[in-house]
């Protein structure tokens, strides 16, 4: 770290961060929300509730920062669910977790039972599998096969066309095994 | 087609993301009506929701609103100290910086876009692997970094500006530093210098050109993205004539060109 000016970030006046407004207010509409939803994302790719915590905290300090946009999104928790899927998956990137550090993870995600019924056990097979591909990848294969997505709203979120988005499946899927074709 | 219709998964069944955006009240009456009757005649999407509405009070239960309040400004004042790109140095690296020797070459590249007087102005500094000091590194300047040395960037503006940095290395491949993606951020003028959030580390070899834009008008990180890679296919892959990438929206560039350690 260089560590010399507090790194801040302004937002300039009428761009809208909180100053003007309610903000305890609008944080407990987005923790009633998508509290739950946010962190969930964060603790599925992190597999560590207090790294999940901070990461779900950066989240929303980008949600506020962007408050005004934020709101006007036709789907804000569509809008979270993609800004914290890639904050977690650069964290991850970013560790760049050795192999002991890829083996406790997966043994973790071998280890994770739902609570419920088996509801959700798409996300499971897709947790134990993100190790083996690129970050792009990952996001689609979360996006298609954890949140359900289409591969036209995946590609919408993503900024990409269907068939790339068909082709990081097919290529997930390859790798993964079959019950993950698209 | 029926907003519910819309909104299901292949098997049939609401989707997990349509259930959780049901559960936020994110959809409008009609739709919230049609996802009711469907409710009704579906315990798996029922079973499904009540794991999300348990899910929520586990949430709450766990980290009480106080904390989550706390968490989030604390997040807010000071962004964490980590960084946006995963170009981590080897230890070995790392131990090996003191060793090393760092000189700064001067001489701007072409098409380097600076003018003196200028209402806006950025730099790059960089610090030792051991934070023992600092360097400044002015735009359309070559630097060679020593290992683990990294990088912070600075602007200054006399007006509201918008702003995105990225980077390209050799192969032409094009990361978004700020923003990591979406659009660029606006900045507020200011009369001294604003370090962006966290260090920039590389790794690997070879050559890394970063660059800053700041725009008169907003504009998305994805131009900017797709402006530096078309620079780099009309230089060939050559970083040291990649000229400044333009696109819409009256931005100034400012670059600087990092041999890797």
């Amino acid at each position: 770290m260089t560590g010399r000016q507090t790194p801040t970030f302004q937002v300039i006046p009428g761009e809208k961060g909180l100053a003007a407004t309610d903000a305890r207010a609008q944080l407990h509409e987005l923790y009633e929300r998508y509290g739950a939803s946010v962190f969930g994302r964060c603790s599925y790719v992190l597999k560590d509730r207090g790294k999940a915590e901070d990461a779900m905290q950066d989240v929303f300090a980008k949600a506020l920062v962007h408050y005004a946009s934020f709101r006007s999104e036709s789907s804000p928790l569509t809008w979270l669910i993609k800004i914290a899927t890639h904050h977690c998956l650069n964290i991850l990137r970013a560790e760049r977790a050795g192999w002991h550090a890829r083996f406790e993870r997966e043994t973790r995600a071998r280890n994770t039972s739902d609570p419920g019924p088996q509801v959700f056990e798409m996300r499971d097979l897709v947790a134990k599998m993100l190790s083996l591909v690129d970050q792009e990848t990952q996001a689609v294969a979360i996006h298609y096969h954890v949140d359900e997505m289409t591969l036209e709203e995946v590609a919408a979120l993503l900024g990409r066309s269907v068939p790339t988005i068909r082709k990081r499946l097919a290529d997930f899927a390859a790798i993964c095994g079959r019950e993950f074709s698209p | 087609m029926t907003l519910v219709e819309t909104n299901q998964a292949p098997d049939g069944h609401l989707a997990e993301l349509a259930l959780r955006r049901y559960r936020a009240g994110e959809f409008p009456a009609e739709a919230c009506a049609e996802t009711d009757r469907h409710l009704a005649s579906c315990p798996p999407c029922r079973s499904k929701l009540r794991v999300l509405v348990e899910e929520q009070r586990a949430f709450e239960r766990e980290i009480p609103f106080e904390r989550f309040t706390g968490g989030v400004e604390r997040a807010q004042r000071v962004p964490r100290p980590r960084p946006r790109r995963l170009w981590v140095a080897s230890l070995a690296g790392a131990v090996a910086a003191a060793a090393v020797a760092v000189f700064l070459v001067q001489a701007a590249p072409p098409g380097a876009n600076r003018s003196k007087g200028s209402s806006v102005e950025a730099t790059v500094r960089v610090a030792s692997a051991n934070a023992s000091s600092q360097r400044a590194v002015p735009p359309g300047s070559q630097e060679i970094l020593a290992p683990g040395e990294r990088i912070r960037l600075g602007y200054r503006t006399a007006d509201a500006r918008y702003l995105a940095a990225l980077s390209v290395d050799e192969k032409g491949e094009v990361t978004p530093l700020y923003p990591e993606s979406g659009p660029a951020l606006a900045v507020s003028p200011t009369d001294k210098t604003i370090f962006l959030p966290d260090s920039l580390e590389f790794t690997g070899a070879g050559r890394e050109r970063v660059f800053l834009f700041l725009a008169r008008t907003p504009f998305d990180s994805a131009a900017a993205k797709q402006a530096v890679k078309s620079a780099h296919q009309g230089s060939r892959g050559d970083l040291a004539t990649l000229p400044n990438p333009a696109f819409a929206g009256g931005q100034q560039v400012f670059s600087w060109l990092f041999r890797k350690p």
